[in-house]
């Protein structure tokens, strides 16, 4: 276990569980969830589900290991899903103090569509500095939004009690 | 450490350790196919899960020996649409005497014949993933066909899989000769399934609607010559070339069957 600064230690080897699961999870199940062939974004959820849960330090942590699990499965240059689920944990994270805590379920539906959707802009918009690959064409990249935004929010509850419940008793609280 | 200066430590941990991955990538890429690899057996295991379902759900919406009838005949539609798409291309080739390569280049290259099992795995993917590997002799640089013409290019091979690049890839380019007049460009893949841009063609060139596009094989190409990209679906003027676009020959959506040409360019 490590510790970032005061208040939040970060139970490293559960992060590091989650992220193979999903990563596992992903290429037997998710993968094959398609609608209008848009899948669901489960590395992106878990870095936000985690920056809610743990703050901006296990946000930042989660959100990279996540992310380079992500680009095991990308055909892009790796690091790219390991800089955009970074930045999202982080900031999401950070912030995660000053969401509203009395509508729990609420709060974290807008987190998850909201950054979503940054990190669905962020990635084709890194991909295309860094690794020049060309955005995809308007009316699939909208599809793509909203789609994986949909799906993403469908299984948000049902990570967020799984990331609850495993990281639950590593917490410590602020 | 201060709480206010934490997250940007953090941010600059994060912006270092993923511009260190990304400079590393290209050196890391085997690792990330070997972790491919190792994913395959659990990608079938959900494939034949869900396979599972689809069957089930099939006996309501229709039956399994029908849709295999349906991709069966799908199969020798394209077989016959190729066999047309490559009369075409042969008749400008003997009417100009230039017929220094024939089809039996293109048929004498070793073939093996797989099946389209997957498509991307994530929603910035393009690629499609068929059921041939290393153990088929399957290369990276391999062409992939259909009886309707050029699917794509072998980009990752598992021992049982490989990932196939589709030829409307945005990051494909093809060597392509049109059928009529025998002009050479190149066929730049936009987004899977949609058309292609042929760029290179001069603005003399007589470009007709719906002429065949075929692959130009050209030394350094990708491609053996003659595999039917596509036809020609729109063709505007432009400043220096013709802006032409190709709708590919091959429908990636209804196809099932595909060959991998043991051929790999220079």
């Amino acid at each position: 276990m490590i510790t970032f600064g005061v208040d939040a230690r970060v139970p490293v080897a559960r992060v590091l569980l989650l992220s193979v699961t999903v990563l596992v999870l992903h290429v037997m199940l998710f993968s094959r969830f398609s609608l209008f062939a848009v899948r669901p974004e489960p590395f992106l959820l878990l870095a936000i589900i985690g920056a809610l849960q743990l703050g901006p330090s296990g946000g930042a942590l989660l959100g990279c290991t996540s992310g380079l699990a992500a680009d095991l499965l990308s055909s892009s240059p790796l690091g790219l899903w390991m800089l955009v689920c970074g930045i999202i944990g982080l900031g999401l994270g950070a912030l995660q103090g000053q969401l509203n805590q009395e509508r729990q379920g609420t709060t974290t539906m807008v987190a998850v569509a909201s950054c979503t959707v940054l990190g669905l802009l962020l990635y084709p918009t890194l991909a295309f500095a860094i690794a020049e690959k060309s955005f995809p064409p308007p009316l699939r990249f909208l599809t793509i939004l909203v789609f994986a935004c949909l799906w993403n929010l469908l299984l948000a509850p049902g990570f967020a009690a799984t990331t609850r419940r495993l990281l639950r008793a590593k917490r410590v609280a602020r | 450490m201060t709480s206010s200066s934490r997250p940007r430590f953090l941010f600059a941990l994060i912006l270092l350790s993923s511009l260190t991955v990304l400079a590393a990538s290209s050196s890391l890429t085997p690792a990330r196919d070997r972790v491919r690899a190792e994913l395959d057996p659990v990608r079938d295991l959900g494939r034949r899960a869900t396979a599972g379902v689809s069957v089930g759900l099939g006996r309501f919406g229709g039956d399994k020996k029908l849709r295999e009838e349906n991709a069966r005949l799908r199969r020798d539609l394209d077989a016959a649409r190729s066999a047309s798409l490559r009369y075409e291309d042969a008749l400008r080739e003997r009417e100009e005497l230039l017929t220094l390569r024939t089809y039996s280049e293109l048929t004498a290259i070793a073939a093996v014949d797989g099946r389209i099992i997957d498509g991307p795995i994530n929603n910035f993917d393009e690629t499609i993933e068929i059921d041939l590997g290393a153990k088929q002799g399957v290369q990276i640089g391999n062409p992939v066909v259909t009886g309707a013409g050029l699917v794509g290019v072998v980009v990752g091979v598992g021992p049982d899989r490989a990932r196939v690049s589709p030829v409307s890839n945005a990051s494909s380019a093809v060597g392509a000769r049109l059928s009529r007049s025998g002009d050479t460009g190149i066929a730049r893949g936009v987004s899977t399934g949609r058309a292609l841009d042929l760029d290179l063609i001069d603005l003399e060139t007589k470009v007709a609607i719906g002429e065949v596009v075929v692959t130009s094989g050209l030394q350094g190409s990708k491609f053996p010559p003659g595999i039917p990209v596509g036809r020609v679906a729109r063709v505007r003027p432009g400043t220096i070339h013709q802006k032409i676009a190709v709708r590919p020959a091959v429908d990636l959506e209804r196809s099932v069957y595909v060959s991998v040409l043991l051929w790999v360019g220079p």
